[in-house]
Parts: structure tokens; C-alpha cells; sequence
């Protein structure tokens, strides 16, 4: 089954993209295609590659960078979400005249309209919720 | 084409998930067949007269009056939801077509996807 997750909820003020990335991982030893996972709201925080947690603690942001590498999953990071949060890629950074950029490895910005394109073009959408 | 069905669920003034939400409602009402279902609090997002400005946020419910010219014609609620509230249709900026519980759980199976906000 092709399957696309959208992620809303904060890093450190929910569970909603540790169940996602459980979820997903799940998905995928199960023999399903995951086609994008969106990061939305505040789930945009989870793109920050400067969360450095204490070493015995999950790196949330890590493991997803990990695990989209390692897969060759795409992570969209929603462009306005993120921007309002303070997550800047590159491109946005210096389009902003910021001084530095933070997307973490394996994290693309990206628009909505990929949201509403993964229910599109995948059987399930699942969202995990604020 | 795949219908949708964006269930907001947040109070207007609760922090952006209603304005983020919207902000997917008017982008997907561009790509395809568009419905919104309104529950609990977020029956306030379309409550009259609010000031946003007080709050320093962007007014969301002159944005529900835009859904129209975006093509959502479909606007629910649950009858139960409006009630509790102590809300009626002349309290809301826009109409909303009113459930039974009944109603609103054969709304739900009636929709390729479903997201909530």
C-alpha cells in the first residue's frame, strides 16, 4: 500500500512524531511505500538540526534524519510553518538575510500543496495530530 | 478525484492550528473536491464579531468567508456542538449545515481522506 504521514505535533510538547516515526518504520518492515511524511504546524520543529538533546535521551530529530537517509524517505517540511518557527534551510536563510541555517540532514522545505499531493497520490494518508 | 474532508478542531485563539489549518483548507479547495467539518470549539473560529486586533492575529473568520470563492460549498457542524455553545446560525459569519450524531458519523465514511486540525 502506498502510504504518506503528516506530522503535526511539537517535538517536546506531544507524542506525535515519536508515534509517527515508530509508525513509519513499522509501515515499512511491513512491506508498505511511504511516499513523503509532511511535517506541519508545530510538528516543524522537528526539521531543527541544532535539537541537541542530552546524550542518554532519543534524539527524535536525529533518528528521522537516520532513518530518512538510510531509506530514502522524503521529509517535507512545510515552507510557512517552518519559516514562522525559526527553521530555515540554506536557500531560505539567505533569501531572509539570516545569519545561519539549521534544517537537519535528510529534511527538505517544501510547500502544502505536497500535503494535499500525498493524499493525492498515496491509498492512506495518517495523521498524527497536535 | 479524491474528496477531502478537513475536520478543524482547535479554538481560534488557542495558538495557530486553526490558522494553519485553514491555510490547508484554502490550499487543497485548489486542488480538488474540498468539504470542512467544524467540532467543538472550533465553531468559534466563525463566531461574529471578534477583534482579532486585540489579540494581534489575523482575523481566521473573514478567511471562512472566502471559502466560497474557493470552491468549499460544504460547511458542517454537529447540532449538539452548536448547542453546547449556546451558539445559533445568526451568531456565525458563515452558514454551516447542521448534524445529527447520526448525520455526522455517515459524513465521515463519505470522504477519501480525511485530516484533522
Amino acid at each position: 500500500m502506498k502510504m504518506s504521514i503528516a506530522v503535526l505535533g511539537s517535538p517536546y510538547a506531544s507524542q506525535s512524531a515519536h508515534t509517527a516515526l515508530n509508525f513509519t518504520k513499522a509501515a515499512l518492515i511491513a512491506g508498505h511505500d511511504v511516499i513523503r511524511v509532511f511535517f506541519y504546524h508545530e510538528a516543524a520543529y522537528v526539521g531543527n538540526g541544532f535539537n541537541t538533546p542530552p546524550q542518554d535521551e532519543f534524539a527524535l530529530t536525529q533518528q528521522w534524519s537516520d532513518f530518512a537517509i538510510e531509506h530514502d524517505l522524503e521529509l517535507i517540511v512545510c515552507v510557512a510553518s517552518a519559516l514562522r518557527r525559526g527553521i530555515l534551510d540554506k536557500t531560505e536563510a539567505k533569501r531572509y538575510d539570516k545569519q545561519g541555517n539549521n534544517m537537519a540532514a535528510g529534511f527538505q522545505i517544501g510547500g502544502l500543496g505536497q500535503l494535499i499531493d500525498a493524499g493525492l497520490s498515496s491509498d492512506r494518508l495518517v495523521t498524527f495530530s497536535a | 478525484m479524491k474528496t477531502f474532508l478537513f475536520v478543524q478542531s482547535a479554538s481560534p485563539h488557542s495558538g495557530l492550528l486553526a490558522k494553519e489549518g485553514l491555510d490547508a483548507i484554502l490550499m487543497g479547495s485548489a486542488f480538488c473536491s474540498v468539504s470542512v467539518l467544524l467540532q467543538g470549539d472550533a465553531l468559534f473560529q466563525i463566531h461574529k464579531d471578534q477583534n482579532s486586533e486585540l489579540t494581534q492575529t489575523k482575523p481566521v473568520a473573514n478567511s471562512f468567508k472566502a471559502l466560497k470563492e474557493y470552491g468549499v460549498q460544504n460547511v458542517y457542524c454537529s447540532e449538539q456542538d452548536l448547542s453546547d455553545r449556546g451558539l445559533s446560525q445568526e451568531d456565525l459569519v458563515i452558514s454551516v449545515q447542521s448534524l445529527n450524531s447520526v448525520e455526522c458519523k455517515s459524513l465521515m465514511i463519505q470522504f477519501d481522506i480525511i485530516i484533522g486540525f
